[in-house]
């Protein structure tokens, strides 16, 4: 039996490694066209799997420091996304790379010359990404540690606001919002509830009240990142002033974005609390399962929704392009999270 | 954190807490005394304002908002807390809200009473308050819906009807504790009895009532925990919508949340560590529950200082002239003192709570939750006279400082406070009675797997059994369902999931009422909105009549108000609160501590009945004959 399923998770990193070995080619072909979109697909893939990996690994902090003992050291099974939040220097390094075809910055220096320019933008994102990784070397070896997970969950709200602020507000620097950076590491709490979520759900041996413990914080976090994203909404729509409202008004009334922003309400922002409404959504296997994997399709078009609109010459829908780039990820994600050396399900 | 609780009986937790109930003592009087005397102060001096005008308070042009409007944000703040423990915590199963829920819960009540007052004073002539209430357009009244002052009048008043509708129904079980403490200790024409009796609504604690009193209190929890984010949320958008440097900042709402519940915890502390004392329930209000509030300070900590940096940030890297000059100003100008003193007082204060040192001495706790309180004031007023003080045009700045009458109605303001919940502390029970009990007696009642299903008692001829611990009713209860005794009924002075799966009980039709409840209340909103819109079309600051951004927080206000509504409705009946008499084989320590089953059988079954029920080890056993 063991070897059986051994061959079949060997398998599944064949399969995998195929996958992404093929989508990560097609995708690296595209870059030799240099065309902005390519670019904004790369940046679009690096402000949803990096805060996804790495928010996984924040998440049993979280529930360490608030004394939570309902995990039944189903843990591991998050933790084992660290290995991917390294890969992120490597993105932010072709990134760098890609600024001239996808950055505004270099045109912006004159609104503030040293905290806008390039370097010190991808500098300062280079350092928040290494202190984080730093503290989650530490912290997957010792995730019992409460104090060492009360720095990694500062890091990771420091880090992804940061990011949150120059990778997805910056590109267009005109428009701004205070409350922009807690949105972004809300959401990507998010993702990486629901990714760990659907990780639960391939357990062997599953209790359905962890089960539906995850998913009701799946419930509660889509409802936090509706709650954060409506109060900058409520308050940009009622001054309607005119630096702040081409960002709802290209969401909100333009074709064809409003048909995408209609999708994220219906599906990201209020679909959990719909889907998971009873008990036994709650509970069943395959079910979660499928409604994950929704939401976390969902929530990467919520970042490229995010992005995209706002920079003059964004392609206004995704097309086969982003298809690729996101399996490509994703693939090379779960390649990353099976072969991580952490075990799966071991009980602390 | 559990097991200093679980070494107290159930007898001692009630006698405990109903204790202090009794006769209070001279320094309890004294306090009485002092706070209502504050409270007379303040409407003296209230009723000064209304006679003299609103000249006497030192709101003018430019700043039309002072003190009263920043005591209105900070009360409102200070009720938070009690949502938080009772309905996050009990959400996230967070066991040691046990011992302070009720106080935070009635503190809760009394601050949103207290808030709701500021509005009115500074309204000047309070007898035209009626005006803001949102109701579709009658007597040439228009309410407008996107309006800010509509939604803070249906985001208060759904939170303090809620949030009394959720603080009875946790009180019941209590209620029907104190009645029968009461009638024994004072028989049953008593007042204070009477008034217990009113209040508890028939409760008795059988499996019915548990059951979906478990299930109604839960989804008053669901319901409460986004109401009290969208409360301050609304009450911060009543700044953030406005074009004014200083207000006008995304990140309000959830800056306003998390400082609303991080004065509102040090209010708990300031009022829980004295009352402690005074009322001697150090048995169950242990230094562990304030560490455990203290270290829930720390998270509320890391998002004001996190406010504190993104606020200015964002107005720099904005690089608007006023913004930059708004921030400059706030920090230099007249009101710097202000904003210096909340990072010590908002921030570094609380942050000692990292030290185990200083969350475990309630002198240092004490000290810095006034530190907080006082800090978060500052902060309201700040926030609330800086913006109009200091806005775009240089001849148009002013300047604002409260008069001695605003001082005062703040000082009779915090005398009301005070003197509705040490009122509390004598009327009711501080601590939730049957929780606790739960908390002691809980564990050992999780054991057995077995079900049967079970209608209620109808016949009053019967066996009742009386058992001392939970087990022993849980093991009768098991051997009934093999026996011939079908028709039967328990008492319970805690909830026992157990017995509830015993008896069949796995469903409540609450659910049914509370969405139902949520699905109107949401059309209802949507519906009043646009209706009252559509009356005049009044197309106000450029926006269509017809605007469902704004209405969606009028929708939410409404699903929140009526499900928790239509949810006590369901309660009521499926649990016959009220529509029926107390059986005649209830006996007074059900409440208390002791377990009681009763046998509904035929005359000739009766000794069959007490023969059975008596091998189950019972304290007492009582024939009941028609």
């Amino acid at each position: 039996m063991y070897t059986a399923l051994k061959k079949a998770r060997q398998n599944g990193v064949v399969l995998l490694l195929l996958l992404a070995t093929v989508c990560l080619g097609l995708y690296s072909d595209a870059f030799l066209f240099s065309d902005k979109r390519i670019w904004l697909t790369l940046l679009v893939n690096f402000i949803f799997f990096v805060p996804l990996a790495a928010g996984m690994v924040t998440w049993p902090a979280i529930i360490y420091c608030s004394r939570g003992t309902w995990t039944d050291g189903m843990e591991r099974a998050a933790l084992r996304a660290f290995w991917f939040v390294p890969v992120s220097m490597l993105l932010l390094i072709f990134l760098w790379f890609g600024k001239a075809y996808w950055a505004p910055w270099p045109q912006m220096v004159a609104m503030h010359p040293i905290w806008l320019s390039s370097e010190f933008i991808f500098a300062r994102a280079a350092v928040a990404l290494m202190v984080f990784i730093l503290l989650a070397t530490f912290f997957v070896k010792r995730y019992s540690n409460k104090l060492l997970g009360t720095f990694l969950i500062l890091s990771y709200c420091i880090a992804f606001t940061i990011i949150g602020f120059d990778f997805v507000m910056g590109p267009k620097p005109n428009w701004y919002s205070a409350l922009f950076g807690g949105y972004f590491f809300i959401s990507g709490l998010y993702a990486a509830i629901t990714a760990w979520t659907l990780a639960y759900t391939f357990a062997k041996e599953l209790k359905t009240e962890v089960l539906e413990d995850l998913t009701k914080l799946i419930i509660t976090f889509s409802l936090l990142t509706t709650y954060l994203m409506y109060s900058q909404l409520i308050v940009i729509w009622y001054e309607n002033l005119p630096g702040e409202t081409p960002f709802i008004l290209m969401r909100l009334n333009l074709e064809p974005w409003k048909y995408f922003s209609a999708w994220i309400l219906g599906v990201v922002y209020l679909g959990p609390l719909v889907l998971f409404l009873t008990r036994r959504a709650r509970t069943s296997r395959m079910f979660v399962k499928i409604v994950c994997v929704i939401l976390l399709a969902g929530l990467w078009l919520e970042r490229w929704w995010l992005v995209v609109p706002g920079v003059q010459g964004g392609y206004p829908r995704p097309g086969l392009l982003e298809l690729i780039s996101g399996v490509a990820f994703a693939s090379l994600f779960l390649l990353i999270y099976n072969l991580s050396r952490i075990d799966y399900g071991r009980a602390k | 954190m559990r097991g200093a609780v679980e070494q107290l009986t159930l007898k001692k937790i009630n006698n405990d807490v109903l204790e202090p109930m009794r006769e209070p003592g001279a320094l309890y009087w004294i306090f009485l005394l002092v706070t209502a005397g504050l409270a007379g102060w303040g409407a003296l001096n209230w009723t000064y304002q209304v006679r003299v005008g609103m000249g006497v308070a030192g709101v003018n042009h430019p700043v039309g908002w002072g003190s009263y409007i920043a005591n209105f944000v900070f009360w409102v703040g200070i009720a938070h807390s009690g949502t938080l423990i009772s309905a996050i915590l009990l959400l996230v199963r967070a066991r040691w809200r046990t011992s302070v829920s009720r106080s935070a819960e009635a503190m809760t009540i009394f601050a949103i009473a207290t808030a709701g007052m500021f509005p009115l004073i500074h309204l000047g002539r309070l007898w035209v308050f009626y005006y803001i209430l949102p109701y579709p357009s009658q007597r040439q009244l228009w309410p407008n819906f996107q309006s800010p002052l509509v939604w803070d009048v249906v985001a208060i008043g759904t939170y303090f009807t809620v949030s009394l509708i959720f603080f009875y129904v946790g009180l019941l079980p209590d209620l029907a504790a104190a009645r029968d403490r009461f009638e024994e200790r004072l028989g049953a024409g008593n007042i204070r009895t009477r008034f217990y009796k009113n209040l508890a609504l028939g409760w008795c604690g059988n499996s019915l009532q548990w059951h979906h009193h478990g299930r109604a209190y839960l989804y008053f929890a669901t319901l409460a925990t986004p109401l009290v984010v969208s409360v301050h949320s609304v009450v911060s958008w009543d700044f953030a919508v406005s074009l004014l440097p200083g207000w006008h900042v995304t990140l309000y709402a959830p800056y306003f949340v998390a400082g609303a519940i991080h004065s509102g915890l040090a209010m708990v502390l300031v009022l829980l560590i004295p009352m402690r004392k005074l009322l001697h329930l150090e048995n169950l209000i242990q230094p562990v529950h304030f560490e455990a509030l203290a270290l829930t300070m720390l998270v509320t900590t890391g998002i004001m200082g996190y406010s504190y940096i993104a606020e200015p940030f964002t107005d720099w890297y904005s690089n608007g002239v006023f913004d930059k000059q708004f921030s400059v100003w706030r920090a230099a100008g007249p009101l710097a003192w202000i904003y210096w003193l909340l990072i010590p007082l908002n921030v570094l204060a609380p942050l000692s709570f990292a030290f185990k040192k200083v969350r475990t001495n309630t002198f240092w706790l004490f000290a810095m939750a006034m530190m907080v309180i006082t800090g978060m004031w500052l902060e309201r007023l700040m926030i609330v006279i800086g913006a109009t003080w200091h806005d775009f045009l240089p001849h148009n700045w002013g300047a604002y400082w409260p008069t001695i009458v605003e001082v005062n109605i703040f000082l009779g303001a915090l005398g009301f406070f005070l003197f509705c919940f040490m009122a509390f502390s004598r009327l009711f029970p501080t601590i939730a009675i049957a929780d606790l009990k739960s908390e002691t007696a809980g564990e050992s009642s999780r054991n057995i797997i077995h079900s049967i299903l079970q209608s209620p008692v109808k016949s009053s001829t019967g066996v009742l059994a009386i058992f001392s611990r939970p087990e022993e009713l849980l093991a009768s209860i098991a051997r009934l369902n093999e026996s011939i005794f079908n028709n039967f009924d328990y008492f319970s002075p805690i909830r026992l999931a157990q017995a509830e799966k015993l008896t069949g009980r796995h469903f409540s039709p609450v659910r049914f009422w509370t969405l139902a409840g949520v699905l109107l209340g949401a059309a209802s909103g949507f519906a009043l909105a646009i209706w009252s819109a559509k009356v005049n079309s009044l197309i106000v600051g450029g926006k269509h009549p017809v605007s469902i951004i704004p209405y969606c927080i009028i929708a939410f206000e409404g699903a929140v108000l009526v499900g928790s509504i239509f949810n006590l409705i369901g309660l009521i009946i499926h649990t016959r609160l009220k529509f029926s008499e107390m059986p005649r084989y209830y006996d007074g320590r059900f409440s208390s501590d002791r377990f009681g089953l009763f046998v509904g059988c035929t005359r000739e079954q009766l000794k069959a009945a007490e023969k059975f029920l008596q091998s189950g080890n019972p304290e007492e056993t009582h024939v009941y004959r028609t």
